[in-house]
């Protein structure tokens, strides 16, 4: 009976890239075979859906995604209020009624450090995040960003996967389903977590969901000594030595290239065995790409890791962050070297006591200022390392946050959390440097304009742009819906464009 | 019916199991599934008896072995006219592995098992998975007593696809990547269960060669030929069986059920 609906989707059948089809065609040709026939680059690469179909011409071929768990206070780091200033100290009224998430409308709190003009543009940055000074034109600023939530877990969902809810894909899936990657030795797409821990909703800001597994985020430690899970056997496995680990890998190759034999037009067969090979291949570009103390020394000295790991003290410090942080952006700038797709960076991790992110309810001055610190030396250092190897026109960064803090105190010291507005920032990728887009009112309590705020899906529409693709067009049938990034929202925001 | 029936042949006579109606796909076999809907219900729906009634039939009993003329007919075997070789998922997977290396605790009932140990537990606690022990006893019961953290996936179930129960997932991702290889190679279950794998065949054949060839009649049904006992003998005897184990645990034939 033949099945007619315009709804059907044969599983096997969707999204079957070039690649694919050959090896069905091909009739199980091993894995050598077939690379042989795509030309050895493209047999190294896998395609996205939109590869070779891009929309728009591509500015960017790679992604970074900075994002501050916990909610970095736009306040104090580069929404300038110099009402705020003024006001310091006295009763906060904001002219209606305000929805606190607790109980922050404590008196007008200023931003705990000066702001100081920086670069040619003059963008006016707090002095604890000066370093990214010395990169200001090339940054663009949004400081009328949007959430939905003031609750930690629903407003990071939003800014990673795009929906609230758990069960969708994060930004990076998309771009890995997209685009494919560009090379098979290392993941595709990145996750950089916190060593401390993750933020709220753990690995479901990175997960693959409906999309096939191979688009979710992979996590690596740099600086351990598995910086991928399972990279080598763990150490109850002390009878396996790496003569043996060669010896094993041949055999089982030739074992199921004889068991292929006998059960041809399974493509699941060669693929597993294609996997093993790359298994292997990424035992030894993972190491590789992570060794950071083969980058020269003025590197090192860029991102503040020339003096290498110390003891510091227990209490959060501005050493501590910045060795951490940094060590996380030189490793994504190596992965990102290699052919890595996109690398998301995570600064803070969960609620945990003393407290290591940026929810700053009690002290903004204790919590914000070593991660700050360290953010911004990080930070500037990846953007300066990537201009000097021509690698910030083609990769586009975006720093965001959960939500933002209050501009009235809480507990005297502390900012109570701001969903209705916050700072994103975008650079490189063809992005319009030494510019702000889109305002906060006075206070840094809701957008100037309240009518046309930034949201998320603007965002991601626009990094998508850069990336060559349309927003609308990037999608995958699940639950009889096509979904993508930007749910039904989403417009590029063309001012941001160089 | 459709789910039980996904379940044992890898594709619902639907093919879109949450979706029934004109946003899904037409059934393959509409009144096989309108049978087996009446049958459960006329006779007192027992699963079970579902269950026996299918893996019985002769549609299940088929090989999987393809062939061009089929192929040209009907390549994603709609019709069934093969069987389907299977991935083995996740639970399946673990629990198999407990079964060649006979430590597979079959004790029904009674609370699940952990495989993490709770950090921070006070407020936001951590799940370490890679502080767990796998030498616990407590968690060599079947993946079906595994204490399910819903808001931070099991890494190595998940690289198995393993569905995240936060989610409403009607049919598994079947994934094969670097990832998944790596987990099956070198996680702490893997290679703790490939020695007791060795231990246990150590007990049951006096030498290496009837060692290797115990451990695989275990591990696929049936003896290995000639060519390939010598190889994996040879292999055992450089290596060591513990080393031979894990290669068998991690071929494709294992993996996949013909």
């Amino acid at each position: 009976m033949k099945n007619d609906s315009p709804f059907h989707r044969m599983p096997e059948r969707c999204g079957l890239s070039r690649r694919e089809f050959l090896w069905r065609s091909g009739g199980g040709l091993g894995g050598l075979a077939l690379a042989s026939l795509l030309g050895t680059d493209r047999a190294l690469a896998t395609d996205g859906l939109l590869t070779g179909k891009l929309q728009y011409p591509a500015k960017a071929k790679r992604m970074v995604q900075f994002f501050m768990a916990g909610a970095a206070s736009h306040i104090d780091l580069f929404d300038y209020k110099p009402e705020l200033v003024k006001r310091d100290g006295q009763p906060s009224d904001f002219g209606e009624h305000v929805e606190a998430f607790q109980n922050g409308l404590g008196p007008w709190l200023k931003p705990v450090w000066d702001f100081r003009p920086y670069g040619q543009s003059g963008k006016m940055l707090s002095e604890v995040v000066a370093p990214l000074g010395s990169v200001v034109d090339d940054m663009a600023f949004i400081h009328n960003v949007v959430g939905k939530s003031g609750v930690h877990s629903s407003a990071t969902l939003l800014q990673a996967t795009g929906f609230q809810l758990p069960g969708f894909p994060g930004a990076g899936c998309w771009v890995s389903y997209g685009l494919g990657s560009m090379n098979d030795n290392l993941p595709t797409f990145v996750v950089l977590p916190d060593h401390r821990g993750f933020a709220s909703n753990g690995v479901k800001n990175w997960d693959s969901a409906f999309l096939p597994s191979q688009h979710s985020g992979t996590i690596i430690y740099p600086g351990t000594a598995t910086p991928i899970a399972d990279l080598f056997p763990n150490k109850a496995g002390n009878y396996i030595t790496q003569e043996g680990e060669s010896a094993a890998q041949r055999l089982m190759a030739d074992l199921n290239r004889e068991h292929a034999a006998t059960r041809e037009g399974d493509q699941r067969l060669e693929a597993r065995i294609r996997s093993y090979e790359l298994a292997a291949k990424m035992q030894l570009a993972a190491p590789e790409a992570l060794d950071l103390k083969t980058e020269p020394e003025h590197i090192l000295k860029l991102y503040g890791l020339d003096r290498g790991a110390q003891t510091w003290p227990k209490e959060i410090n501005a050493e501590e962050e910045n060795f951490y942080f940094s060590q996380k952006c030189l490793a994504a700038r190596r992965l990102l070297e290699r052919g890595v797709r996109f690398v998301q960076v995570w600064s803070g991790n969960d609620n945990g006591f003393p407290r290591r992110n940026w929810d700053s309810h009690e002290d903004v001055r204790r919590d914000h200022g070593p991660l700050a610190r360290g953010m911004a030396r990080g930070c500037a250092a990846f953007i300066q390392d990537l201009k000097q190897r021509g690698m910030l026109e083609d990769t586009i960064i975006l720093w965001t946050t959960e939500f933002g803090r209050m501009p009235s105190s809480q507990g005297g010291k502390g900012r109570d959390h701001n969903p209705y507005v916050f700072t994103n920032w975008l650079c490189g990728g063809g992005i319009k440097g030494g510019t702000t887009h889109g305002e906060s009112d006075q206070w840094g309590y809701k957008p100037l304009d309240r009518k046309h705020p930034t949201e998320v899906y603007d965002i991601h529409a626009t990094l998508l742009r850069q990336l060559g693709i349309d927003h609308t067009k990037l999608t995958y049938r699940h639950n009889g819906i096509d979904r993508r990034l930007t749910d039904v929202h989403g417009h590029v925001i063309e001012e941001l464009i160089a | 019916m459709n789910r039980v029936w996904q379940y044992h042949f890898g594709r619902g006579l639907v093919t879109t199991p949450n979706d029934f109606g004109r946003n899904g796909a037409l059934p393959s076999h509409p009144e096989l599934l309108d049978w087996l809907a009446s049958d459960f219900r006329d006779s007192g729906g027992s699963l079970k008896q579902l269950h026996r009634l299918i893996v019985t039939s002769a549609t299940y009993k088929q090989v999987s072995t393809s062939n061009a003329p089929g192929e040209k007919i009907d390549v994603d075997n709609a019709l069934l006219w093969r069987q389907n070789r299977r991935k083995l998922e996740a639970e399946a997977v673990r629990d198999s592995v407990l079964a060649m290396s006979g430590k597979l605790d079959l004790t029904m009932g009674g609370p699940g098992w952990q495989d993490f140990v709770i950090e921070h537990p006070e407020h936001s606690p951590h799940y370490e998975y890679d502080l767990a022990d796998p030498e616990d006893r407590k968690t060599w019961r079947r993946s079906i007593y595994r204490f399910i953290v819903r808001s931070q996936t099991q890494p190595w179930m998940t690289s198995l696809d393993c569905a995240d129960p936060s989610m409403r997932v009607d049919r598994r991702n079947e994934s094969l990547s670097a990832l998944q290889a790596l987990a099956l190679l070198n996680d702490g279950f893997m290679v703790t269960q490939s020695r007791h794998f060795a231990e246990r065949v150590e007990g049951e054949a006096p030498d290496v060669a009837g060692q290797v060839e115990r451990a695989y009649r275990l591990a696929f049904g049936h003896a290995p030929s000639a060519a390939d006992h010598e190889h994996l003998t040879a292999f055992a005897q450089a290596n060591g069986l513990p080393n031979l184990c894990r290669v068998l645990l991690n071929l494709n034939e294992f993996i996949f059920v013909d």
